[in-house]
């Protein structure tokens, strides 16, 4: 449940485009497990994970990283893809589309024409209309929800804005509700907007989109979906395939999983073994109730769990258990989440008690709680070590890391209320997290702090996001983390330091603490008036360093992942196609 | 009633796997008659039973330490919050092996964070006791209450109240509990201002518990008031000119003394196991408070890395609910009204 | 007798339907549904759509008028006529007629509650006939050999191990029994569940095996104790007496006298806590990952899936009401004493 928790969308790819120069991995590096021999067909691979995880497998609906990382490699292709590579920086290919698409205006319009011979899994042909039908669903509220809508946030008027040429003030995203219940008008400037020709098909934006394929190989938005097979939001679980496998039976079960075979109707040749190798016979999700018992398992290592894995990290529990035996089948990698805590700044509003809040965090302590450096390091931003454009901010990179109690004493004293109160709220799904907000509460209490604890339960009605994103909200201080819609720092930056609309009663893209800053705002604009990268990240990240030297947020961990798989599972490799989930294009059953 | 109820049974046992697991009925009932009072012949016969005697001593001595532990968590003596993270090693259990055991910490600390394990045992020991006695003492009044008007009334009271306990006994328990959470949390803290988190959890366990406790005290008291309203010194009280109120609770009441407490004594074990349950289900008291129920639910992640982490606080849970049944028990066999003509 | 039924169904239709209200009111008072249905990124404009589309502008009333009418004659889904109208115009395959006895529509789900609890119903059934025939079989077995060693070394062990396992958590059990048995021993396969049509009848009962026996060992250790009081107590009935001053054998005496009395109202209770199993085992359900009603209602809370939770809780208390008039009816053809009027 965490990682839902933690993030709208968790998809990194490391944008290639845009990578200037990566900041070292803070943790492990990437190693792929090792096998003498080659990959070979046939087998079943078990991919076991959390029940529950999996809130749609209808493509718009879908929006967890690990379900998008391995329903790419398995059922739905897209207009591109990132091969499967432990390259940090892998160059996008072509996946449907026979190149990775043509712009002539810097990236304000975007041109794929689709290969031939591909197919669904019944047998009709993929044709362009499918890719206009598949994006205009992710305009319809009923379908994306609850948890999607992810794609809009970009092609929105908000975001990049995709628009009818003829009609450019025409705000598709708010006048369009998809094909099934959109206006015959609005349904005509959609068409106009993601035009096709022929076997191609063209989007207009407003804003250039300089990185538009890899967006394309990260996010399902632009895959194709057919129109026959639509039975709105009755089509939740179901999918239909134009991927090397299809789905056994009609729906997917949310609970206890599904069982993936060959499709007969998938043509090898229109595709390419570095995206999916396709090599076991069948792929099998299979739901439990717990990290626990997934690592349990996987330590096991019986019967068919020998060919398993798991997109999970061990739960720092199970560390104990991994014997130096194993040590061939663990691998660690850097992951695309931080963590960090939210500090709402319209209930604490003095820059000085926001500041004690950030030096008087023990995050070496938070750290250690989650399971120590295996599970992630000290950072001192909200930016992910490995988004292009990262670097320490200033304000807070000197920080002591477990927490220094006499620097926030000091900053308290320069107000009118040296022991101010901190409501603090988390979503409370583990112990875990119930032993982090406690660390947490230990530490500034040191500094002076009073510390109400506010765990919000799973089944909080209104849930833990819908309370904490509101404002007015009886809460102080929140437990969060980000993984980056897009891989860069315009999707870290502006989603949660840019000013929320005056009169906004719930936080808009992540700005949940509200924080209100006009020169952050302003470098922000900057930035997205400007064109050059190098410049781009240079201002965002001036606009963060301005935030945090005012306390906007409480920078804990960069993440790590820790990974075990049975003994007879190879080609096992976290990679940034995969968001740095294992990768299942790659996977294979040794003999 | 024709028929013999078979929700009377029902209630005993009352099935909803062990989120309620009243003590059921078990215990011998002793057949000796000796012409004695029969106070004696009670005292007599709860003093020569071995095992009440264990669960008498082994209750006192938890009632004792609830008493003390809240007083301890004050003097410093006890800190069931404090993080020792220093004392955890990298594999996130406490380091150097066995659990943490150390002078300072006799039970150990717990795995990733460090706490105390004999301070948040002890202190969460108060608070389940307390929680669950709540429940238990809102279950026996409202039953109580309503037993005895229904036993006392011959007309439209006892039909209502007897179609009121089939209804809740119809409604699923657990389920209820679970699906209730959320409405009934928000209901007390936005409606009756108890405050987030911990008071109005505590609040919700009691209130729900009592909520579906009460139709088997209920029965039960009503049977025994059905004998008692024959009885002569109710019909000279009501000639005397008593008053339904004076009647119901100053001549009835006092006579229901020893089914109340046997009522009470094996409702509150069930409620600790309920308690514990409904931390498992993330519904009750959360941590940084400690509860059995929390800290027994924490410990199960650790089922196979610790494992007396594992079976510390549910060997501690079982022991409890044990001692409350067998002295429910022997209380029962020792007060049988069956004895008390 | 026939008159007695009707009468027992009548009063049982009301029950249920004083139950639909209580849990329609109760879950419905907590504000607007439509706020669970809509979603994370819930807009004003999208919570009005919805709100309209799923009927809950309506009064509470008229809803409650829908719903029974719906659990009647079956309704269609989206509920908001001029929505639906459209709808089957522009896409009649997304219109989801719902059938008789309609127990709502789970957006969430993307199904009608009725095909959720299809989904789910097979696994809490075969859960609790396995863990119904493991529990009577041991529970009654081993009452009645206490019963009869009454007081020697076999009935102390009995009755203190069943003192014991009785008071254990559900859930404590349950993870024992995964993480150690079936994982880390490999004593017995991964428990999962696997149907009668995909693994035959010994893949099934091979799969149903750890969680069934989660679920059995609580109620065995109850059932232990109250078969052991009910034979206690049946033997020293006058009757006995009577039998035994015939001069029949011990044997006799049991068997033909004495356990028919005791077992009757075993049947009854065993009726009902087997109808209460039929809601789902959250507890146990929820530790082995059963796609259970139990679990059913665990992610139907999680996810405020509203639909869902009232369909369980009527589901569940009808099959209480309809346990409740079988075994009452049932019990009239076991017992002699009992005239059914």
């Amino acid at each position: 449940m965490t990682k839902k928790l933690l993030s709208r969308v968790g998809v990194v790819a490391i944008s290639g485009a845009l990578a200037v120069a990566l900041a070292a991995c803070s943790s492990g590096g990437t190693s792929p497990s090792s096998t003498s021999s080659g990959p070979t067909k046939g087998g079943t691979i078990t991919w076991l994970d959390t029940s529950g995880q999996f809130t749609a497998t209808d493509p718009v609906g879908v929006y967890l990283g690990e379900e998008i990382a391995g329903f790419r490699r398995l059922v739905y292709r897209g207009l591109t893809a990132l091969p499967i590579s432990s390259n940090k920086n892998p160059k996008v290919v072509p996946d449907l589309a026979t190149d990775t698409g043509t712009t002539k205006d810097g990236g304000k319009t975007w041109s794929y024409t689709l290969k031939s011979g591909m197919k669904w899994q019944d047998g009709t042909a993929i044709t362009c209309a499918d890719l206009q039908y598949g994006l205009s669903r992710s305009y319809d509220p009923s379908l994306v929800s609850p948890g999607g809508g992810v794609g809009t946030v970009y092609f929105g008027s908000g975001g990049y804005n995709l628009i009818d040429p003829a009609d450019p003030s025409y705000d598709l995203s708010t006048k369009y509700v998809g094909p099934l219940t959109g206006t015959a008008d609005a349904q005509k400037h959609f068409d106009a907007a993601a035009s096709c020709s022929g076997n191609t098909i063209t989007y207009h934006f407003q804003n250039a989109w300089p990185d538009f394929p890899y967006a394309a190989a990260a996010l399902f938005t632009t895959d194709p979906y057919e129109k026959s097979f639509d039975k709105g939001t009755a089509n939740l679980f179901t999918i239909n395939s134009d991927g090397p496998y299809k789905l056994q039976g009609t729906t997917f079960d949310s609970q206890a999983g599904g069982t993936f075979v060959r499709n007969s109707n998938y043509s090898p040749s229109t595709d390419s073994t570095t995206v999916r190798g396709a090599y076991p016979d069948t792929v099998k999700i299979s739901f439990v109730d717990s990290a626990e018992t997934i690592a349990a398992r996987l330590i096991a290592n019986s019967g068919a769990d020998s060919s398993a894995f798991s997109m999970a990290n061990i739960p720092s529990d199970k560390y104990s258990e991994i014997a130096s035996s194993m040590s061939s089948r663990v691998v660690t990698s850097t992951s695309p989440y931080t963590r960090f805590l939210m500090i709402n700044s319209n209930t604490i509003t003095d820059p000085n008690v926001r500041n004690a809040i950030i030096k008087a965090t023990d995050q070496a302590g938070v750290i250690k709680a989650n399971g120590g450096s295996k599970w992630g390091t000290p950072t001192s931003t909200i930016v992910a070590g490995a988004i292009p454009g990262f670097q320490p901010n200033p304000s807070t990179a000197n920080n002591n890391p477990a927490g220094d109690p006499a620097a926030a004493k000091a900053l308290l004293a320069k107000t009118s209320n040296p022991t101010p109160t901190i409501r603090f709220a988390f979503a409370d799904t583990s112990t875990v997290i119930e032993q982090v907000a406690a660390v947490l509460q230990s530490g500034w209490e040191k500094a002076g702090f009073k510390v109400t604890l506010m765990p919000i339960s799973k089944d909080a009605k209104p849930g833990y996001y819908a309370q904490v994103g509101a404002d007015p909200k009886p809460i102080d201080v929140f437990y969060s983390g980000w993984a980056a819609d897009w891989p860069s720092l315009f999707a870290v930056i502006p989603p949660i330091l840019q000013s929320n609309p005056k009169g906004a009663t719930f936080g808009v893209g992540f700005n949940y603490g509200f924080y209100s800053n006009s020169k952050v705002d302003a470098l922000i604009k900057q930035a997205t008036a400007s064109t050059d990268t190098a410049e781009q990240q240079k201002l965002l990240n001036q606009a963060d360093q301005v935030a945090e030297a005012d306390g906007a947020y409480v920078p804990l961990a960069n993440q790590s992942n820790y990974f075990i798989h049975g003994s007879k599972l190879g080609g096992f490799l976290p990679d940034v196609a995969s968001s740095y989930y294992p990768d299942l294009g790659g996977m294979y059953v040794t003999k | 009633m024709s028929t013999l109820p078979p929700g009377e049974f029902a209630a005993e046992v009352t099935a909803n796997e062990t989120v309620f697991a009243p003590g059921g009925p078990g215990a011998p009932r002793s057949s000796t008659v000796v012409s004695r009072s029969p106070r004696q012949l009670a005292w007599a016969r709860f003093r020569s039973d071995k095992k009440t005697w264990f669960g008498a001593i082994v209750v006192a001595v938890y009632v004792v330490l609830a008493i003390l532990a809240p007083i301890l968590v004050a003097a410093g003596v006890l800190d069931p919050y404090t993080p020792h993270q220093n004392l955890i090693g990298d594999n996130g259990l406490p380091a150097g092996g066995a659990a943490g055991v150390s002078w300072a910490h006799p039970f150990g600390v717990e795995p990733g964070i460090g706490r105390d394990t004999l301070s948040r045992v002890w202190f969460g020991l108060t608070l389940s006791l307390l929680i669950s006695s709540a429940a238990a003492v809102f279950s026996v009044v409202v039953g109580v209450v309503l037993g005895i008007i229904a036993g006392m009334s011959r007309s439209w009271a006892d039909t209502l109240i007897g179609r009121l306990v089939d209804l809740v006994l119809c409604f699923p328990q657990t389920l209820m509990l679970l699906a209730l959470s959320g409405v009934v949390v928000a209901w007390l803290t936005g409606s009756l201002h108890i405050p987030k988190g911990d008071p109005a959890q505590a609040t919700y366990v009691i209130f729900v518990l009592g909520i579906f406790g009460w139709p088997s005290v209920t029965r039960i008291i009503r049977g025994q008031v059905l004998s008692l309203r024959e009885r002569e010194f109710i019909d000279a009280a009501r000639l005397l000119g008593a008053g339904n109120s004076r009647l119901y609770f100053k001549e009835i009441l006092p006579n229901l003394w020893a089914p109340i407490l046997v009522q009470f004594t094996l409702i509150l074990p069930a409620y600790v196991s309920a308690e514990a349950a409904l931390s498992y289900l993330g519904i009750s008291v959360n941590p940084p408070t400690p509860t059995l129920g929390n800290i027994l639910k924490s410990s199960l992640q650790y089922a196979s890395a610790d494992f007396l982490y594992f079976i510390a606080p549910a060997f501690l849970l079982v022991l409890i609910v044990v001692s409350f049944n067998l002295l429910g028990d022997g209380l029962r066999d020792a007060l049988d009204p069956k004895s008390n003509r | 007798m026939i008159a007695y039924a009707i009468r027992r169904i009548l009063v049982g239709i009301v029950l249920l339907l004083s139950m639909v209200l209580v849990v329609f009111v109760l879950f419905f008072a907590s504000g607007n549904p439509a706020k669970s249905v809509c979603g994370k990124f819930c807009t004003p404009e999208k919570l009005t759509q919805v709100t309209k589309v799923y009927g809950y502008d309506q009064p509470i009333t008229t809803q409650f008028g829908e719903f029974i009418q719906g659990l009647a004659v079956g309704r269609d889904y989206p509920v908001n006529d001029a929505y639906r109208a459209a709808l089957e115009k522009s896409n009649p395959d997304l219109v989801i007629h719902c059938a008789a006895p309609c127990l709502g529509y789970s957006q969430h789900d993307a199904a009608t509650v009725n095909a959720d609890i299809a989904k789910y119903a097979p696994v809490t059934i075969s859960i609790a006939v396995f863990a119904f025939i493991f529990w009577i079989f041991f529970g009654v077995f081993f009452g009645v050999l206490a019963a009869v060693f009454k007081g020697k070394w076999l009935d102390r062990i009995l009755v203190g191990v069943t003192l014991v396992v009785y008071a254990l958590p559900t859930f404590f059990v349950g993870t024992f029994l995964l993480q150690y048995v079936a994982i880390k021993w490999q004593l017995v396969p991964y428990p999962t569940y696997v149907s009668i049509a995909d693994g035959g009848v010994g893949g099934w009962l091979v799969g149903l095996t750890l969680p069934a026996l989660t679920l059995a060992l609580f109620y065995m250790a109850a059932y232990v104790r109250i078969t052991r009081a009910f034979v206690l107590e049946s033997l020293s009935e006058d009757y006995i007496r009577t039998a035994r001053a015939k001069g029949l054998t011990e044997r006799v005496v049991l068997f033909k006298h004495g356990l028919r009395a005791a077992l009757t109202p075993l049947l009854s209770m065993a009726g009902l806590d087997f109808a209460a199993l039929l809601a789902g085992a959250v507890i146990t359900e929820s530790v082995f990952n059963y796609q259970g009603l139990g679990l059913l209602a665990v992610i139907a809370n999680q996810n405020s899936d509203l639909p869902v939770l009232i369909g369980l809780v009527i589901v569940a208390g009808a099959a209480v009401i309809i346990m409740n008039i079988l075994v009452d009816i049932l019990y009239a053809f076991v017992d002699p004493r009992v005239r059914l009027r």
